[in-house]
């Protein structure tokens, strides 16, 4: 070996270290080559060791985040569970139900009305949720949970709810709302379509002679309408009654009869003629010192032959516009939109629409007694079938044709199919008797009693609760402190979430 | 004698220094993929309970958010909570369909059932709770067949009858995922 080694340094020593040299003449790689292969395996099970960790701690992340989500869920079904229901103190905490939409103890001002509560559901996990109102019947529900980790961490989910209460109906969601407990409502010899909405009558419903009375469900809407609804008997004879149901005290459809007949319900009350700067006549008192009236009436040939800028008349002042414009003629009662008042027309005493008159009213026009439509031909020389059409300006502006006193629809009410968009109202009696054509409603007819004999020309009325209240309330808001009525629905307006 | 050592063969140091260092590197190695190995399943086992215990909830919550009635009674608190929970299917048109989901073991399963009269061969649909005419009885069939929703079920809880709670406890070998949510059933 000694020689060996002292030969190989001889030869070799000009040019390499004695290392070196004795591994070129082992010739042997196999070592190398382990370390390289063992060192790529290390390589790549590092790589894996690295991502299979970093997988598992993002489905260990994932589960906690599923579980913070659901918490949070839980919180605001919770929320929207008391707004929906929870009228009593009972359980610990205010009555969300009405103090959401009202004042009551403990809330003074639904307004600004704002609460919260922590629901703990295990040691490591919260959800602390709480309400803030924008205003009355709306407000953001916010639902935080929690849920601790090893090592102080949490993980956390927020959820963020704006829900609102919107206006309910004023009429039991009923296009025809008969409201005397005194006065029957009566179908005779008559069609009648009632699209997206019911019938109430605080009294009898009466159809009689080969009468057809449709009553149609709107699909879009989770209540059930289409329904019939007495407070007393529903009485058909020789006619045909299709509805989603009925209720009354002789006649139910079976799954509600346990319910029937329906309560009472008062007529809606329309404030007329008060001192009250909400009541119609101050309305007109108001457009009419800001100008905010025009009336035209046009000849049969279409030419101007008046203008008015009077929003109050008496019944001589309007009957005058009426007879000027002559027959085949127009009156139009035009809605202003520049300025803060709203153009509001008010009649001191009755209208008669006769003679072949056209009367158009874009927006709402009142009068303080009785409003014949087309009960006679003739009107001094002239004659001839009248017509009435309601427009309705939108912007949240009321509009129909309002009366303290009846309102009569005769068999000269029209020469072609009539056309309202607004509210019909009544105080007293509403009555359409031999209506030469179609007579479309989009909104309601509101009325002490109701009274239709059409002679077979159909009366299509579909339900619009925003135009029944507009015509009610004056505009979109209840005026002065009248509670208004909220729907039980609690609508959801948005949904975001957060970490 | 020194030749034949020269070319033949590894002496003893050579040898035990290659089996100490390949020794040390495989044993690396097999930590490193045995880890992996532990990772990757742990990874596995919580995406498998994530997904079986996110589909559950989120049927669950679906069809009671929408049930048109409720037929079991539920308790007011957790103690008193079942595993069991049959309520009518609040789709549009599928009158007097009662949906069932209760656990079977470590599944949770969920089947379709209606109610009829004994005495009806066309076994029309009624409500859970009609009374039958006298001499027959209520009667249930099956209208979907039972099916399983979710597995790794170690416990399943619904209570409340305002608002339905639910809890759903998986369990996959040391693993476990607790889910709770609470229910607003708006048709009820």
């Amino acid at each position: 070996m000694k020689n060996l080694k002292n030969k190989i340094v001889k030869e070799d020593k000009s040019s390499f270290p004695p290392f070196a040299v004795a591994r070129v003449n082992e010739k042997g790689v196999v070592l190398i080559v382990t370390f390289l292969v063992l060192g790529l395996l290390l390589l790549l099970g590092s790589y894996f060791l690295s991502f299979a960790i970093s997988e598992s701690k993002i489905s260990k992340s994932q589960g906690v985040s599923l579980t913070t989500y659901y918490l949070a869920e839980a919180g605001i079904n919770e929320a929207i569970w008391k707004l929906k229901n929870d009228d009593s103190q009972a359980d610990g905490d205010a009555p969300w139900k009405i103090c959401f939409t009202s004042p009551a103890d403990g809330c003074p001002d639904c307004d600004v009305w704002q609460d919260s509560f922590v629901r703990n559901y295990s040691q490591n996990s919260t959800t602390s949720v709480s309400i803030q109102n924008s205003q009355c019947a709306r407000g953001e529900i916010i639902a935080t949970s929690t849920v601790s980790l090893p090592q102080g961490k949490t993980a956390r989910r927020v959820v963020k709810v704006k829900v609102l209460k919107a206006f309910g109906s004023l009429t039991k969601d009923s296009p025809i709302f008969a409201g005397s407990p005194s006065g029957e409502s009566t179908i005779r010899a008559s069609e009648m379509n009632v699209y997206d909405g019911n019938i109430f009558s605080n009294n009898n419903i009466n159809i009689k002679f080969k009468s057809e009375v449709n009553v149609y469900d709107n699909q879009a809407t989770d209540e059930q309408e289409g329904q019939v609804l007495s407070v007393q008997n529903i009485n058909i004879t020789w006619s045909v009654l299709n509805a989603s149901s009925s209720c009354a005290k002789n006649y139910c459809t079976e799954e509600i009869c346990e319910k029937c007949p329906v309560d009472s319900a008062e007529t809606p009350a329309l404030d007329f003629d008060s001192e009250d700067s909400n009541s119609y006549k101050s309305k007109a008192e108001k457009a009419q010192e800001e100008g905010q009236c025009r009336v035209v009436g046009k000849n049969s040939a279409g030419s101007i032959v008046l203008t008015s800028n009077q929003c109050i008349f008496n019944e001589v002042e309007f009957e005058d516009l009426l007879w000027e414009v002559g027959k085949n003629g127009i009156l139009i009662l035009e809605h202003k939109t520049n300025g803060t008042a709203v153009s509001t027309y008010y009649i001191e005493g009755g209208i008669n629409l006769k003679g072949g008159r056209e009367l158009e009213v874009n927006g709402i026009l009142v009068a303080d007694e009785t409003i014949n439509i087309g009960e006679k031909y003739k009107w001094k020389g002239d004659s001839g079938f009248n017509q009435l059409t309601i427009i309705d300006p939108g912007q949240d502006i009321a509009s129909g044709l309002l009366t303290k006193a009846k309102m009569n629809f005769g068999p000269y009410s029209s020469f072609q199919d009539i056309n309202i968009k607004g509210l019909i109202y009544s105080q007293d009696e509403m009555k359409l008797t031999s209506i030469p054509y179609t007579f479309e409603v989009v909104g309601g007819i509101i009325a002490r009693k109701f009274s239709l004999t059409s002679g077979f020309s159909p009366l299509n009325i579909h339900l619009d609760n925003a135009i029944i209240r507009e015509g009610i309330w004056g505009g979109p808001q209840p005026p002065g402190e009248t509670a208004p009525p909220y729907s039980p629905v609690v609508t959801v307006e948005h949904w975001e979430e957060s970490y | 004698m020194f030749k034949k050592t020269e070319n033949l063969s590894f002496t003893l140091v050579e040898t035990l220094v290659v089996i100490v260092i390949l020794g040390l590197v495989l044993g690396t190695v097999y930590t490193v993929y045995n880890l992996s190995q532990k990772a990757y399943q742990e990874g596995e086992k919580a995406a498998e309970l994530l997904q079986n215990g996110r589909v559950v909830l989120e049927r669950i919550t679906r069809e009671i958010r929408q049930a048109r009635e409720m037929v079991s009674e539920l308790s007011e608190e957790e103690e008193g909570a079942t595993s069991t929970i049959v309520f009518e299917d609040g789709h549009i048109g599928d009158s007097y369909h009662y949906i069932h989901y209760f656990q079977d073991d470590n599944l949770v399963k969920r089947e379709v059932i209606g109610y009829y009269f004994s005495g009806d061969t066309e076994k029309t649909l009624v409500p859970w709770d009609a009374l039958p005419p006298e001499g027959q009885s209520l009667e249930v069939q099956t209208l979907e067949e039972t099916r399983i929703i979710g597995e790794y079920l170690a416990d399943f809880k619904i209570w409340g009858s305002k608002i339905i709670s639910t809890a759903l406890i998986l369990e996959k070998q040391d693993k476990t995922l607790e889910l709770r949510t609470k229910i607003f059933a708006r048709n009820l």
